[in-house]
């Protein structure tokens, strides 16, 4: 048999399409491949092309792990192991502790912990770049970082990464840092600065801009940061305070609330419509409610972030256990199923554990886009 | 009403008849029938793209100018509607490419970039897409006739590259 020879462009229309994981792997065919995956105009149209990977990660004491979980079938309780660990190929022995992740777009943007000094890293895990950010005084570890990028939505392109940072405390400005310029500057208007370091859960990416919860005295409310106009929004749904709330994404597409009420035994997970780039008011709908099995229902497991398989009707959180501190992953399915895991035991209040969905890319970092 | 019936003739001599409105699928022959450079008697001549090849663009274009149609038709067409009717075309589009070799893809994917169909570029571009992502590098040398140029030790740089991954 005989294949024919394809012309350039037709080559680049098939690699589009392929996953970003299975590129990784097919750098090695050839010099042009591999040039082609390092091509920012490839970058951006596999971005737009690719069918989505939804995998799961958890950052837990420090390292972030990549899971599989294995959703229930009729007769079987799910099930979640392990597959990798992010790790430095080279240097075995040089350990970097990750404290605080953030995802988008593929990229994982770390805060780390390294002699007691906190550092800011980048790092795409299936092209192998990394970059470190140097402050623009110093980093603190209690600051929270968040990684986006301005679009521009008549050409649909991904242009210019930016990386917020909010201070630990309200007497630091709120900065921003520009992957192309290399460069930190003071944001002027932060109109709700003084509440920005109250409390905070589930920092999360969609289409770019940043969401997580703040809490007020009574009550919790989402806030954005939008990174194209480079400016805080927030929302006017509320959440009354005796209740923990944590906040996730959807498929890239919508934002999810759970909510759990600590005087019933039950468990809520609230939908956002579908988000575009442009939009600004988001409108809330119940999804389903969890009757919480025994295993569960334990009054100091908290919740600290989740993901949820809407079809499936599956919930998987990962909390602390208030009393033997130890990590945990829940997970749950309508119609009662419940699988616990200890995660890990040694832990430390400086790394909350944080479940969240990443979709690899091939974003570059160098050149950074 | 009765739609115009054209006729292609593929690079090996067969004459397929075809709707006007389906043929309208492809941009050039869309163009050559505004510029009016068709001739009814005559069939036009694709030199591209062989008869075999030509009957699966045409069983293509007749099963997607119906879909269009109905686009026009049914705009108050309700969520479930549209979803079920594309689920239908789906189906069909999985059953079209399922029992294809890479052969005829590769074949089928230059005949519709010839003939400037962009949703059937789409879909056979996926479908190979999805054929070759958990294949090594050296199988998909093979596939698109590639000749490996990395030496070895060039390749060993590359993996210290991806010095940070999932492992």
């Amino acid at each position: 048999m005989m294949m024919l020879d394809l012309p350039c462009d037709l080559v680049e229309e098939i690699l589009y399409r392929v996953p970003a994981t299975s590129l990784s792997r097919l750098k090695f065919t050839c010099k042009l491949w591999n040039a082609f995956f390092k091509d920012p105009e490839f970058i951006k149209k596999h971005l737009d092309k690719a069918a989505k990977q939804n995998l799961v990660l958890m950052l837990s004491n420090f390292r972030v792990y990549s899971l599989s979980v294995n959703y229930l079938n009729e007769i079987q309780y799910p099930s979640i192991e392990i597959t990798s660990k992010l790790s430095r190929s080279q240097n075995e022995l040089e350990q970097i502790s990750i404290s605080q992740v953030f995802h988008c777009n593929g990229l994982l943007l770390c805060s780390t912990r390294e002699a007691n000094k906190t550092k800011l890293m980048i790092v795409n895990p299936y092209t192998g770049q990394t970059r470190w950010i140097e402050p623009r005084t110093v980093y603190h570890m209690n600051d929270r970082y968040a990684l986006g990028y301005a679009s521009n939505n008549n050409n649909k392109s991904y242009e210019s990464y930016k990386i917020l940072r909010i201070p630990h405390d309200h007497y630091n400005k709120v900065e921003i840092f520009e992957l192309k310029s290399n460069s930190w500057r003071v944001l002027d208007s932060t109109p709700h600065n003084k509440n920005l370091h109250k409390y905070e859960k589930g920092m999360s990416s969609l289409k770019g801009n940043a969401y997580w919860i703040l809490g007020f005295s009574f009550e919790f409310r989402i806030l954005s940061f939008d990174f194209t106009t480079e400016r805080f929004r927030l929302s006017c749904f509320r959440f009354p305070c005796i209740n923990t709330t944590a906040l996730s994404v959807v498929r890239e597409e919508k934002l999810t609330v759970l909510h759990r009420n600590f005087g019933t035994k039950q468990m809520e997970i609230w939908l956002s419509d579908k988000i575009d780039d442009t939009e600004t008011v988001f409108s809330w709908s119940k999804s389903f409610t969890l009757a919480l099995c025994s295993k569960f229902d334990h009054s100091l497991y908290f919740p600290m972030s989740f993901l949820i398989d809407e079809e499936k009707k599956l919930f998987v959180s990962c909390g602390r256990n208030g009393e033997n501190k130890k990590n945990m992953i829940h997970i749950v399915a309508e119609h009662g199923g419940c699988t616990t895991f200890d995660f890990d035991a040694e832990q430390s209040n400086h790394c909350w554990p944080f479940l969240f969905s990443y979709v690899p890319s091939l974003v570059s970092l160098n050149p950074p886009m | 009403m009765s739609s115009n019936m054209i006729m292609l003739k593929s690079s090996d001599g067969a004459s397929f008849e075809i709707e006007e409105a389906a043929a309208r699928k492809s941009k050039i022959i869309a163009n050559m029938i505004e510029v009016e450079c068709v001739d009814e008697d005559k069939a036009i001549p694709l030199q591209n793209v062989t008869g075999n090849i030509l009957a699966l663009v045409i069983e293509y274009c007749n099963k997607h100018i119906v879909d269009d149609d109905d686009d026009v038709a049914t705009e108050e067409a309700s969520e479930e509607e549209e979803e079920a009717k594309k689920k239908k075309v789906d189906d069909w589009e999985a059953e079209f490419m399922n029992s294809m070799s890479l052969e005829t893809m590769f074949e089928l994917l230059l005949a519709a970039n010839y003939l400037n169909i962009k949703s059937l570029i789409d879909l056979v571009c996926q479908t190979i897409a999805n054929n070759i992502k958990d294949k090594t590098p050296e199988e998909v040398r093979k596939i698109f006739s590639i000749e490996n140029d990395f030496t070895p030790e060039e390749e060993e740089e590359i993996r210290k590259e991806n010095a940070w991954a999932f492992g």
